[in-house]
């Protein structure tokens, strides 16, 4: 647990170090503000807009993060040879997943933390009403963006950064759509079709569970059973993914 | 015998792809390190040293063959916490200073933290202000002795140095050599790759000298040059330098005083008694006889070009 902790805070430390970070929420503060300009336009649905594009755009910045860091997160190790600093201690090949994966969370706890917080300073400024179901929404963006992190340093261990990027951000976007793919699989009726569907739905990230706006515009707020499923889906995906990458890893020659 | 690491028959082969020749790395690899022994692997680029290295780390599998480090087998999880490692052109990350690369090296290896002990290491190799400086603004020199410092922090039983010589400044180098000294009297086990053989010489129990992914030869320096090649030279007076010229296989340098001077090399190096009784057979009176022996880097030159003939 410590080398996973060790890793973690030097993979967190980083990225903190590096002004891609700082780029991007750089962005994500210009997004904000666009809400802002739109809200006079929206013809008294102002709150929905705001809360629309705020939610939305922590989503997707903290989507480029993980795309940003997490496709670099192992090749950054190959390419400057540092792996050599790692596995020439008594290391795991799954620990060092592990704490790659810590260190990204760690990042984008903070990064969605931040965004949260201007989101909730915009809503405020703005005068408009905001509260639990808004603190949820903005959890359940990172249990989104903690699914999206594990599938990326998956899809990091076996293949080149570049690609990498493209699969993590074509998995963002399929995954926001996985609920029509489990449509279109009940409206089948050739059981092979089915059957493929069914399996594309179980290695897809089920991102659209996060992405349901309704209780909070209407700030009703999700239940406990609701949010607990929300977070049983994430840690096991995760967990998956995570221990996937283990082995890929462990089976991987590295010509340093 | 304890053996620190013991290589049987280790082959590697790498596959760069469909339409390119394989490269065989490595070719029946057969080498034994006894514990507490400091021992300098020899060889020129693509030898396969640094192969070896990576299979021992367990970076790379084996194609064939196999061996054990410190008991275990190769790339055992448990014997790299016993093992510290210094890669060729030693790169550490950027944005951690040389304090925080020692902290970082000792929580891999599940060694508590002791940042006065890290600030030791480092001054002890000359390199007191990397602890507070971030790597990327240290020198090559600088960087290889943080290198070594995060391969000793959690003073470990087997020491495996690639290359440690390389981008160090005399001093530099000297102090890297003591600090090598000071590993193997507190009877750690040092294993070292070089280029710089004069270093290897004066510091290794025992060398050994690959070639094409195999062991070429090994033994200690003073076995390796005993066979070798030397040359003798005598310094001598009382009859002319032609007369010795006639009288011996050499190259005779006459002086203005009417003393000389004759080299023997080869096979004649090898009958010097034969050549004094010859000397004073003619009325020659001997001044000063200097053996010159070769050096480890002439021998493994000549060692290599050898192997490259019989190829």
């Amino acid at each position: 647990m410590r080398v996973i902790a060790a890793l973690g805070w030097n993979t967190f430390l980083e990225a903190i170090r590096d002004k891609i970070l700082y780029l991007l929420l750089f962005f994500g503060i210009f997004l904000f503000a666009a809400s802002r300009l739109l809200a006079p336009l929206a013809l008294g649905e102002g709150r929905r807009i705001s809360l629309d594009v705020g939610l939305a755009s922590i989503s997707l910045f903290g989507c480029l993060i993980t795309i940003f860091v997490g496709h670099q997160l192992i090749f950054r190790e190959i390419d400057q040879k540092t792996l050599y600093f790692v596995f020439s201690r008594p290391v795991r090949r799954v620990d060092f997943i592990w704490g790659k994966f810590l260190g990204l969370w760690g990042i984008l706890a903070v990064a969605v933390f931040a965004m949260g917080l201007i989101l909730c300073g915009v809503l405020a400024i703005s005068g408009y009403s905001f509260g639990w179901p808004v603190i949820q929404a903005i959890g359940l963006v990172f249990l989104e963006l903690t699914v999206l992190a594990s599938l990326a340093l998956l899809i990091a261990s076996f293949t080149s950064p570049i690609l990498a990027g493209l699969l993590t951000l074509s998995a963002y976007l399929i995954g926001h759509g996985s609920g029509d793919i489990l449509q279109l699989m009940e409206s089948l009726t050739t059981p092979a079709l089915q059957s493929v569907l069914r399996a594309v739905s179980w290695i897809v990230p089920r991102l659209d569970l996060y992405g349901e706006m309704l209780p909070v515009l209407q700030d009703t707020g999700w239940t406990a059973v609701q949010y607990g499923w929300g977070i049983a889906y994430a840690v096991i995906y995760a967990t998956a993914a995570l221990t996937l990458a283990g082995v890929v890893l462990e089976r991987r020659d590295f010509h340093l | 015998m304890q053996f620190a690491i013991r290589l049987k028959q280790l082959e590697k082969t790498y596959s760069p792809g469909l339409l390119r020749r394989p490269v065989h790395a490595l070719r029946g690899l057969d080498l034994d390190v006894r514990r507490d022994e400091l021992y300098g692997i020899v060889g020129l680029n693509g030898a396969g040293k640094t192969t070896a290295f990576k299979i021992i780390l367990g970076l790379l599998t084996p194609t064939n063959g196999g061996g054990e480090v410190l008991g275990a087998p190769l790339g055992d999880r448990l014997a790299r916490a016993r093992l510290g490692f210094l890669p060729e052109l030693p790169a550490y990350y950027p944005h951690l200073d040389g304090g925080e690369v020692l902290r970082f090296a000792r929580a891999l290896s599940g060694v508590a933290r002791d940042d006065q002990r890290d600030r030791q290491i480092l001054e002890s190799l000359g390199v007191g202000q990397a602890y507070s400086r971030r790597t990327r603004k240290l020198s090559k020199g600088q960087l290889q002795r943080v290198g070594l410092a995060q391969a000793i922090v959690h003073e470990p039983e087997l020491l495996i140095l690639d290359e440690p010589m390389s981008g160090l400044d005399p001093v530099a180098r000297g102090l890297v050599k003591d600090m090598l000294r000071e590993q193997r009297q507190a009877g750690r086990t040092v294993v070292l790759s070089t280029h710089v053989l004069t270093d290897i010489e004066s510091l290794a129990d025992r060398v050994g000298l690959i070639q094409d992914g195999a062991l070429l030869r090994e033994g200690s320096p003073r076995e390796l040059l005993s066979g070798s090649a030397r040359e003798v030279k005598i310094e001598g007076c009382g009859v002319s330098a032609e007369t010795i010229a006639r009288t011996l296989e050499g190259s005779v340098i006459a002086a203005g005083d009417g003393s000389w001077a004759v080299t023997l090399s080869g096979h004649a190096a090898l009958e010097v008694d034969t050549a004094i009784r010859q000397i004073l057979g003619v009325g020659g009176e001997i001044l000063q006889i200097e053996t010159i022996r070769e050096d480890l880097e002439s021998m493994f030159v000549r060692s290599v070009e050898g192997a490259k003939e019989c190829a």
